[in-house]
Order: structure tokens, then sequence, then C-alpha cells
């Protein structure tokens, strides 16, 4: 969660931080199992308080001072599980599901479902195969397997993916948690993945877009789009990276619909999708294919910036 | 003097009655007399708008009766007849299941039958465009998603220029 979401795939500075927090000693990450597996049997939140003690004093946050657009960490906070996981403060302060429940869950659009189990259980299950927690060889091991983060959007529903590998020749591997998440409220996507913009959320609001804050690149333009601002670093020497591969541009663009055997980009082809209605022939009755995506131009190799979504390349917020 | 290659039927005219084929074949071009008998003759309008739309619903979904409801093509006769000076419609719907259509082996969009019950909703405006017989079909096909459980992906595709950029170049030049 960054200053939105103008890309399908982000980790951002909120998740980079909870990263920073929950990887570290094998200590770290049983404090924080332990954290989870308590939150699980009261059936409560208290995980994102107490899962990881220092994660909410992470200078990174906002400190609510005038001047500071950072968000601060209660907002953050307060965010998700308000947004996430659809829940709300009791007069006591206590959190839990928001009564009587909403149609849909938080702010995710067109779903309603237990977003803050599914994470708290994705974390957990993270957390112990970090550890090796029950493996006869690695349950023993110093070092835990380090955990990463990653927000994917859209999809119809909320799931978690956790993905782990041992990486070959060595004692570690690497746990990967997809947050894989329905659209949301204000959800957009930028057609493009290049930055045109210094910020990733223009003055005066908007929609979030790619921007060319740090670490943003697009591989083997030189030099650098914002004059004088030196490369970070060599791409394939950065310790963090996230790149999206795809077309530079992306157009919507009509065809007539399957079975019909004719093909085209013209105008005709594409009143028929924009007005399904007609008129039309006898019999001449398709599908609505909704908006239909033409990836245009070269393919480009781009960093967001962390603002936008990705990460920097040292790992840092 | 060489045969006429046979021609191949379109689907309407496989679902229409043998005997009136020609009729609306012939004046689909010059169609007043057509939409005159339409408008006079609910039943003929009924079997045209059915003709239409049946053939390509039942590639798509089989006629299959669902809650107590049967299967197949109906019509509303509340809401079919003439419109206007020139026009006549008919409100129909057709019950089926997304299931695989065990004729020709095709569902709907090529998607994996889903076995789901389904209700197409539809209204079709028959009258003469530019001269030439077309019909309007009004489908409720979010409805019809729905039903699928097919859903929008909800985010909303913007350029990745500032606002402000956008509105430059969305100017038309001169302006």
């Amino acid at each position: 969660m960054g200053d939105g979401m103008p890309y399908h795939l982000e980790k951002g500075p909120l998740l980079r931080i909870f990263e920073g927090h929950l990887n570290g000693d094998r200590a770290k990450l049983e404090a924080a199992l332990g954290a989870f597996e308590t939150a699980e049997s009261d059936d409560s939140v208290e995980w994102l308080f107490a899962g990881s003690p220092e994660l909410w004093n992470d200078p990174a946050f906002g400190t609510g001072d005038p001047g500071d657009r950072r968000p601060t960490a209660d907002q953050m906070r307060r965010r998700v599980l308000t947004e996430w996981f659809g829940y709300e403060e009791d007069a006591a302060g206590k959190w839990g599901p928001k009564q009587p429940p909403d149609p849909t869950t938080g702010y995710w659009i067109g779903y309603r479902g237990d977003v803050h189990r599914i994470v708290r259980t994705a974390m957990k299950w993270a957390l112990k195969l970090a550890l090796g927690t029950g493996s006869d060889d690695r349950s023993r091991q110093p070092q835990p397997w380090p955990i990463e983060l990653f927000w994917k959007c859209p999809a119809p529903w909320f799931e978690a993916w956790v993905v782990s590998r041992r990486v070959p020749r060595t004692d570690m591997g690497l746990v990967t948690v997809f947050l894989v998440s329905p659209s949301h409220e204000g959800a957009s996507v930028a057609e493009s993945p290049i930055a045109h913009s210094p910020v990733a959320t223009p003055p005066g609001g908007g929609h979030p877009i790619p921007s060319t804050e740090d670490d943003y690149e697009l591989l083997g333009e030189h030099p650098h789009p914002i004059p004088g601002r030196p490369r970070v670093k060599n791409p394939v020497d950065r310790d963090f990276a996230t790149w999206v591969v795809t077309h530079k541009q992306h157009r919507i663009f009509g065809h007539v619909g399957r079975g019909t055997g004719a093909r085209g980009n013209g105008a005709a082809e594409l009143d028929r999708e924009n007005y399904t209605a007609g008129p039309r022939e006898l019999s001449d009755l398709t599908i609505p294919q909704l908006a239909r995506w033409e990836g245009r131009d070269e393919i480009v190799v781009v960093a967001p910036s962390m603002a936008a979504g990705g990460v920097k390349h040292d790992g840092k917020v | 003097m060489p045969e006429e290659p046979e021609r191949t039927p379109a689907p309407w005219e496989l679902d229409f009655p043998p005997e009136e084929v020609e009729f609306v074949r012939s004046r689909l071009d010059d169609p007043a007399e057509l939409i005159a008998r339409l408008r006079r003759e609910g039943d003929f309008a009924i079997e045209l708008a059915r003709a239409d739309t049946r053939p390509i619903l039942v590639s798509w979904f089989r006629q299959m009766g669902i809650e107590r409801r049967e299967g197949g093509w109906s019509h509303d006769p509340e809401r079919t007849g003439p419109i206007g000076p020139s026009a006549v419609g008919v409100e129909w719907n057709w019950v089926g299941k997304h299931d695989e259509n065990d004729k020709e082996g095709r569902t709907f969009n090529d998607i994996a039958p889903s076995g789901r019950s389904v209700t197409v909703h539809g209204f079709t405006l028959m009258g003469a465009e530019d001269g030439r017989f077309m019909v309007r079909r009004y489908i409720d096909w979010a409805g019809l998603f729905a039903q699928l459980g097919l859903s929008l992906n909800w985010r909303t595709p913007v350029a990745s220029e500032p606002p402000d950029r956008d509105a430059t170049e969305d100017e038309e030049p001169g302006a």
C-alpha cells in the first residue's frame, strides 16, 4: 500500500515496512508466530498490534505534524482494519467484524469474505514455513528463511498465496506471500507502466499514477528521466527490485466477435462493442466482450517507484 | 446454364415457418410491407423475434427447465406489440443451463460449462433503418454475466500522465 496502486502488482512502502519488521532472527519470528497463534486462539486481530512490537513505531510513518504528508502509523493501521478487513472499533477500543455486516467487506468491490482470517492464517503459515516448524533439519537452523510480501489486484475474491522454495546449494530458502484481492473503491490502473509524473499522487488528489520517485527506472533509458538525477544503481546489482515487463502502452480496440469470421480495428467494430443493442441484421447476435485491450509499442522493462508500489534498490523505506 | 451454388440459410430461417421465410427474405431491403404485417400480426412478430435469437441462444445454453420454469424461449404478451409509427417490439426470455451443448459441443463464449441455470432477458425492436429491415436487441448482458459468476475487474484504466497533461493532450488541434 503506497500512495495508491497504479500497477497490478505492488509491494510499496507499507508491505516493505511489514517485511522489515517481520523478518529477523529465529527468536523474532518465533515471537511473531506466538502472537499469531494467540490471536488465532482468541480469534482476535491482536497480532496486528503485538506481532511485531516495533512495527508501528517505524520512522517511515508520518509524524502527524503539519507539513508531513506521510500517513501516520495509526492511520495506516486503521486503514488495514477498516478497508481491508472491514472491521470496526467498539467503545472499548476492541476491533472486530462490523455489526451488522455490510453487504461487502471493507472497501472491496463485489466481495464479502473474512479477509482478516485469510491474512492471519496465511501469515502464520508463512512464519511456520520460514522457521521450518516441524521440520527435522530446519527447525534447529539459527536463521529462518526470509519472507516477502506482494499485493496482486484484481481477482474475483480474496486469496493469499504462500509460496516457498529452497535455494539450491544453500541452507536457505524464501517464503513469498501474495495477497490477491478484489478491486477496491477508487481503484484505477495505469495504461502505461512508464512514469511521466514526479509524484504518484498528483497535487489535488485524483488517481495514482506511475511516478519517477525512488527508485523508478525504465531499463535501457539513459540518462535518467529526471535531469541531474543519477541512476540509483546498476539494475542487476539492486538488492531489491520489482520489474514489470509489458507493452509501453495499452489501448482499447474493437473487433467483431467470435463466429463472424471477420476481424479488424475499425470504428465500426468498436461501435459494435460500445453499443451492443444494434441495429443488426437478423441472426447477427454476438456476445459482448466488454473492453478489449491491445498492447502497443515496444516491450519495456520498468521498475516502479516505491511510492507507486515498487521497492527501493536497497530495501529501505 | 451453370447451377446456382446452394445458399446456406441464415440461422433464423431454420427456426422460422418455412412457408414464411421467403416472404421475410424478399422484403429485407424494402421492409414496409414486412413491418406492417409484423405490427398487424402479433404471432408473426413473436415468431420472427424468436427465430432471430433462439438458434443462437440454444448454441450457448442448453434448453432446460429450472426451478419449475419451463426451459426455452418465451415472450411476454404484456410487453409485445407495435411501437411508435413504424416498429414492433417483443419482450422475451430464455431459460436454460450453461451446460455443454449436446449437439455442437459449444457453449457461451467457449467458456467452461458451469452448470448454472440462466435466464436471459431481452427485448427485440424490429423496424426499418436506412431503408433496410434491422433489429435492435436490448439484452440484459450484465444480468446474464452475473448469473454465470463473471465479474468486472473494476479497475479503471487511466493514463499514466498527470491529469493536467491529459487535458492538454485531449484538446482538439486549434481548440
